[in-house]
């Protein structure tokens, strides 16, 4: 498929779409041709922890349509991704030991996931073909800018992980950024991309728009090659987080490879880095999946994420300190087993458990934790495809 | 449970000392009564005339030591009266980490007696060290800045 990895997906980086290819790539000669996605978990999320564990019930889910149709020689797209999680996570977040990102009352959460938006995505693209490639342009209320890898509910070796990788916040916590302005060319297997997006993080409000003047950007350089794919990008982010006013950098590097016919195995190894006032932390992540059989799945995830857990918090201008850091790493192996497959989806019953490296600093607070989760997994059929 | 047998493993052993009382506490014991009774003999025979008010004796807690909560809806008590000498123990029950810190706020760091409770997460608790004068110590929460976690501590 040829698109400039920037803008593929309305506001969402080609590599997402690499992991998310359709049954079709072109478009139909007239008409719309739609299509569809989504996963959803329902279970059972439990964190044993040193001095009180947490047990919660909840639901990780997301579903995507998508609407293409020729337009003069290129191909209009049009995109929206809604979540549920306002109301099926608590207000809180999902509860995952060493997680940050995001507030809570105005409070830094730690130690649990926030909940996705309402609106994960709205927008649309435009690809155009020339005589080398193809350029094109894209323009989101909601989007995501041409930064990291495919973010990890789209990413093929994450899908079926209900959990969000603790390099959350250093790869792919973008993918959900109100007003979104994307570029793109592509030649052969590389593409470059670049966007102009607003920096500051989605506000606690997980129902609302969080729109606002664009004042950051990325810029990113992308290669796709049969399952492979790779990218590296850097972003300039206006006051990301609303604890600490100041200007943030993040890098991030990623190879990637997909199968999206015959077994669908999937891996990806992916840097990042978080280049702030109060110093420069950097998360490194392996994951897998890979089907063991027609109906047996199993995913793993490896990382090692320095947190500045000790020092969250608010720190207005002009109070600054070099935050401590902490490099906590975490191991976790699951397993699907598909209980029933039709021809739009499959529904899975699955489990997993995380292993935690805890640094020194964190030994006294967090011990030993380990965490599993236990739920059952509906996921579309990526193929699922209608042309009217 | 497993944690919620550790948190009070701990709070029990290391700040309620359950311990029974035997020949050295009862010596002890004599020696801080006969302590208290001479500093009192000694007050009253000094004959002050001072017309401001005596400062109040710390008001005893319920139980054991002086100890401060951490919930969803703040610190409680938000003022809390000690001895020079006496720690406090903070109990995080919130469901969400807090950062005690001394001092009113972030930019003003102060009292750093109370800069040993620092991180709690979810059902930990820790001590101050020993507040070694008469003053009143203001605290915050380093990682959430709502003025419900804001609280005093007042040394006499």
């Amino acid at each position: 498929m040829m698109c400039a990895m920037s803008v593929c997906v309305a506001g969402t980086p080609a590599l997402a779409q690499h992991d998310h290819q359709h049954a079709s790539d072109a478009p139909p000669s007239t008409g719309w041709q739609w299509t569809g996605d989504g996963s959803a978990f329902f279970g059972v999320n439990d964190q044993e922890r040193k001095f009180r564990d947490f047990t919660a019930w909840e639901s990780q889910n997301w579903m995507m349509g998508q609407g293409r149709r020729a337009l003069g020689r290129g191909t209009l797209q049009l995109t929206t991704m809604l979540s549920l999680e306002p109301f099926t996570i608590a207000d809180l977040g999902s509860p995952q030991v060493f997680q940050t990102g995001e507030t809570f009352g105005r409070a830094p959460l730690i130690d649990y996931q926030h909940p996705h938006d309402l609106i994960m995505a709205l927008g649309g693209s435009y690809t155009h073909p020339w005589s080398r490639g193809t350029w094109d342009v894209a323009a989101s209320v909601v989007g995501s800018p041409a930064f990291g890898p495919a973010p990890f509910m789209h990413r093929a070796s994450a899908i079926d992980n209900p959990q969000a990788p603790l390099s959350h916040h250093y790869l792919d916590s973008m993918h959900i950024t109100p007003g979104v302005v994307s570029g793109g060319v592509s030649v052969g297997p590389w593409s470059v991309g670049s966007s102009w997006f607003r920096g500051a993080e989605p506000d606690e409000n997980r129902t609302d728009l969080d729109l606002g003047t664009l004042d950051s950007y990325s810029l990113q350089l992308a290669w796709v090659r049969g399952p492979w794919s790779a990218q590296i990008s850097g972003a300039q982010l206006t006051m990301p987080e609303i604890l600490t006013p100041y200007d943030a950098k993040r890098l991030s590097a990623s190879v990637t490879y997909a199968q999206t016919t015959g077994r669908r195995v999937a891996w990806t190894a992916a840097f990042g880095q978080k280049r702030e006032i109060h110093g420069n932390l950097e998360a490194y992540l392996v994951e897998g999946s890979m089907p063991l059989t027609e109906r047996h799945i199993v995913y793993m995830r490896a990382e090692s994420v320095a947190k500045d857990i000790l020092d969250a918090g608010f720190h207005p201008r002009g109070v600054f300190h070099r935050h401590r850091q902490s490099q906590v790493g975490a191991l976790t192996f699951g397993l699907i087993r598909d209980v029933w497959i039709t021809r739009v989806g499959r529904v899975g019953l699955g489990a997993d458990a995380t292993g935690y490296l805890v640094p020194d600093n964190l030994e006294f607070a967090y011990g030993s934790p380990t965490s599993f989760h236990f739920f059952v997994r509906v996921r579309a059929d990526r193929s699922a495809a209608h042309a009217h | 449970m497993r944690a919620r047998g550790r948190i009070a493993g701990e709070y029990a052993g290391g700040l309620v000392p359950r311990a029974r009382v035997g020949y050295y506490d009862r010596k002890r014991l004599s020696a801080l009564v006969t302590i208290v009774l001479a500093s009192t003999v000694s007050t009253c025979g000094s004959g002050s005339t001072s017309p401001t008010s005596p400062n109040p004796s710390p008001a005893p807690g319920p139980s054991g030591p002086p100890t401060v909560r951490i919930t969803a809806a703040g610190v409680n008590p938000v003022e809390i009266t000690v001895r020079v000498g006496d720690r406090v123990t903070f109990i995080n029950d919130d469901a969400q980490p807090h950062d005690v810190a001394g001092g009113p706020d972030i930019a003003h760091p102060d009292c750093r007696e109370i800069d040993a409770v620092g991180f709690l997460v979810t059902g930990q608790s820790r001590q101050t060290a020993p507040l070694p004068e008469a003053r009143t110590c203001d605290y915050h929460d380093h990682s959430n800045h709502a003025a419900i976690f804001n609280g005093r501590i007042i040394i006499r």
